[in-house]
């Protein structure tokens, strides 16, 4: 090669790196110049289905509004990361869906979305307590990607043990699984949370405890009510064997037969008759029994919705996410997603409309909605306080440690964490 | 004069090179070196992400060596280490065999290596599948044939190290196969020719001849195998629910692991970069050991 085409090589190379980002650019812009629009980009966590499911529900929406939609998805497991980016970048995107906005809300990340003046009457008819507050903000409101933990069960086997229904009380269920042991079945499994806060939450509300006090000064971990719970709690896995740790393979039990009974989030639903077809028919859900408190409180989680303060379209966005949150677009994303999920909207006028695989199921699900409860993360140190209670319930369940001893060593430090975030 | 001219012939003539190379050096610096300056300086502060950074020079250390959970992480990986002899003999064996081989040799080749192109993520949750507990998974379903477990391999924190380990060892077994195929091949066969001439047994030309001149080879895969257990991430991840804190009671926590659980779940970047160098000065220490221990020019 000559010395001139090596020189023409060089400066070719680096032209085409140094250009391409504005190229990309260019082509990425290039329609929004056509059409005067306002360009609003969503980053949204969990898969590219969704994303699709949502921009064919908004498009006619977004056409009559003069916006842009732009949606790019992150995994669930990158989702921190991204959001984490997103927030320092200098030019973030106008709104985005994870888990927990509180620490970007305090620290001014993103919007308070109750000054907009309009928020209590868009807001009126969400799944209240899926809009997690702080001190009076709202940074974030529940999307109709939500989900939360329900009693899967085979209604066959149920049947054959005389249960025309789903046991009502804890001793009920606790009966219930004695009997299936009886005949030789493994009876009960847990496998979102697995030996963890997030599947003790509800046993913990439902025995009437929780793990902070009303006002979020000191943990509540100490208390007969915490105890009670993880008494219940824990016999699933010291009396009736349910498999520790992991994820465990519900689905197969309940087809077997061998575990009638798994404890789950609300999407098995949406695969379990796809994916065992052989299950048709013979599983249904159940709302969580009721505790000693009468109550039968579920633990609700989900995606989150908040907009960024950077946005140079705050009114635009506050626009589309009313419009996500409306009953109109949550129908028309419920039947976009049912043929391969069981998305149940959040807010409650759109359940009015929705018609679901089984019927029989919707007044269950309906009342488990408004009887669920997100994480506590309006107290800040609960997200530093989760793994010394998974330590906790791990070491009464798997080393045998007493609960007495271990809740009231759990409370302190988690008191000592309140304090640190002080 | 005469040198400023020679600079500029030499520019002339050269300076396309300096043009093709100065990308990768801008990228080398962006991405790699500065990246590790800011997280050297970050190891000494406080820092979230969402607010100034805050000086507590050697906070994050000192609360290091007090934090339970930092040497929980840093045992856990140092036990799954202890696979790395059986792994690396395993795979010196597996080399030696297929070297000796006359006929399918690249297919053994092949499927041996084929773990080593795969990602490490589908491995991982391909294992899950095969230790799931109850007989769902297949390896509780094999061994129900003979009247034993079924046993809970992920779930249990007494098994879940050793299977992370099985998994790591046949994860590397063929990577380090090729690379001692390549060392193998690479020793003289006249040399196996004047020592069977001399009556040497098999098992003397191995430990004789073999073992000596792979030595080189054998420094690489030791000190790779090292930093790559050190930085355990993704099998141990998945082993755990995708919990960053490995698990039950952390059985399966690694120090990469709690890095990421400090950094991203915690929001504490500082800690987390400070947990980052002390493991980089943890594996430069091995490193060393291992230099020394396996001193190459010792036998050429």
């Amino acid at each position: 090669m000559t010395k001139r085409a090596l020189w023409f090589a060089a400066a070719l190379a680096v032209l085409t790196l140094l250009l391409a980002p504005i190229a990309t650019e260019a082509s990425a812009t290039a329609p929004a110049a056509a059409a005067p629009k306002t360009t609003i980009t969503w980053l949204k966590v969990d898969a590219e289905e969704k994303a699709e499911a949502w921009k064919a529900v908004t498009a006619k929406w977004c056409e009559a509004n003069g916006i842009h939609l732009v949606i790019r998805t992150v995994p669930w497991n990158d989702a921190e990361t991204k959001m984490l980016t997103a927030a320092v970048s200098a030019n973030p995107p106008d709104i985005a869906t994870s888990g927990n906005w509180i620490e970007y809300g305090r620290k001014g990340i993103v919007y308070d979305l109750t000054s907009f003046p309009d928020f209590e009457e868009a807001t009126r008819d969400l799944v209240q307590q899926g809009i997690p507050r702080f001190r009076g903000a709202a940074y974030s409101l529940p999307t109709a990607d939500g989900t939360f933990m329900v009693m899967y069960y085979r209604k066959d086997i149920l049947k054959s043990l005389g249960y025309t229904q789903f046991p009502d009380t804890w001793a009920e269920f606790n009966s219930c699984v004695e009997k299936m042991q009886a005949k030789g079945m493994k009876g009960v499994t847990v496998q979102w949370g697995n030996m963890g806060w997030m599947s003790f939450a509800p046993f913990l509300w439902q025995a009437g405890g929780d793990f902070y006090s009303k006002d979020g000064a000191v943990a509540t971990l100490d208390t007969p009510e915490a105890l009670t719970a993880m008494k219940q709690y824990g016999d699933l896995w010291l009396k009736y064997g349910v498999d520790k740790g992991g994820w465990p393979e519900m689905e197969k039990g309940l087809t077997s037969g061998k575990i009638p009974i798994g404890i789950s989030g609300l999407w098995v639903a949406g695969y379990l008759d796809q994916g065992f077809p052989e299950m048709k028919g013979k599983w249904s859900i159940a709302m969580m029994p009721a505790g000693p408190s009468g109550r039968r409180t579920t633990f609700l989680g989900g995606e989150q919705i908040a907009m960024f303060k950077k946005t140079k379209n705050p009114e635009a966005a506050w626009k589309l996410i009313k419009y996500l949150m409306s009953p109109e677009a949550q129908v028309a994303y419920y039947k976009a997603m049912l043929k391969d999920s069981l998305l149940l909207p959040s807010n409650l006028k759109a359940w009015e409309e929705i018609e679901l695989p089984d019927p029989s199921l919707k007044d269950a699900l309906y009342r488990q909605l408004k009887d669920s409860r997100g994480p506590d993360v309006t107290v800040l140190s609960f997200r530093a306080a989760q793994r010394y209670i998974d330590e906790a319930i791990q070491k009464i369940i798997v080393n045998g440690a007493d609960p007495v001893e271990t809740l009231a060593s759990l409370t302190a430090t988690m008191n000592r964490k309140i304090k640190e975030m002080r | 004069m005469v040198s400023r001219m020679h600079r500029r012939r030499v520019l002339r003539d050269h300076g396309y090179s300096y043009l093709f190379v100065a990308l990768p050096i801008v990228y080398f610096v962006v991405f790699l070196i500065g990246p590790l300056i800011a997280s050297l300086v970050l190891s000494f502060a406080r820092y979230d992400f969402l607010s100034t950074p805050e000086w507590v020079g050697l906070g994050n250390y000192v609360e290091l060596v007090h934090d339970e959970l930092f040497w929980t992480a840093l045992g856990n990986t140092v036990f799954l280490m202890m696979g790395l002899p059986i792994g690396i003999a395993l795979s010196l064996l597996l080399a030696v065999a297929i070297d000796n081989t006359d006929r399918f040799k690249q297919f053994f080749k092949a499927v041996y290596f084929l773990p080593g192109v795969c990602s490490a993520v589908a491995m991982s949750v391909m294992w899950t599948w095969l230790l799931s507990p109850q007989e769902y998974g297949l390896l509780n379903y094999l061994l129900h044939f003979a009247r034993l477990g079924p046993y809970n391999w992920i779930g249990d924190p007494r098994l879940v190290k050793p299977s992370l380990m099985t998994m790591g060892i046949w994860g590397g077994l063929g990577w380090n196969m090729i690379l001692f195929l390549a060392g193998l091949q690479a020793i003289p066969s006249d040399l196996y020719e004047a020592a069977e001439l001399d009556g040497a047994s098999a098992s003397q030309r191995f430990f004789g001849i073999t073992l000596p001149l792979l030595t080189p080879t054998l420094l690489f895969v030791v000190v790779t195998s090292v930093i790559g257990a050190f930085q355990t991430f993704e099998s141990a991840y998945i082993f755990s629910g995708s919990n960053a804190l490995g698990g039950v009671l952390h059985s399966a926590l690694t120090v990469v692991m709690y890095v990421y659980y400090q950094g991203i779940n915690q929001f504490n970047m500082g800690y987390a970069c400070a947990i980052a160098w002390i493991l980089f000065l943890i594996i430069m220490v091995m490193t060393v050991i291992n230099l020394k221990i396996l001193k190459p020019h010792d036998i050429y």
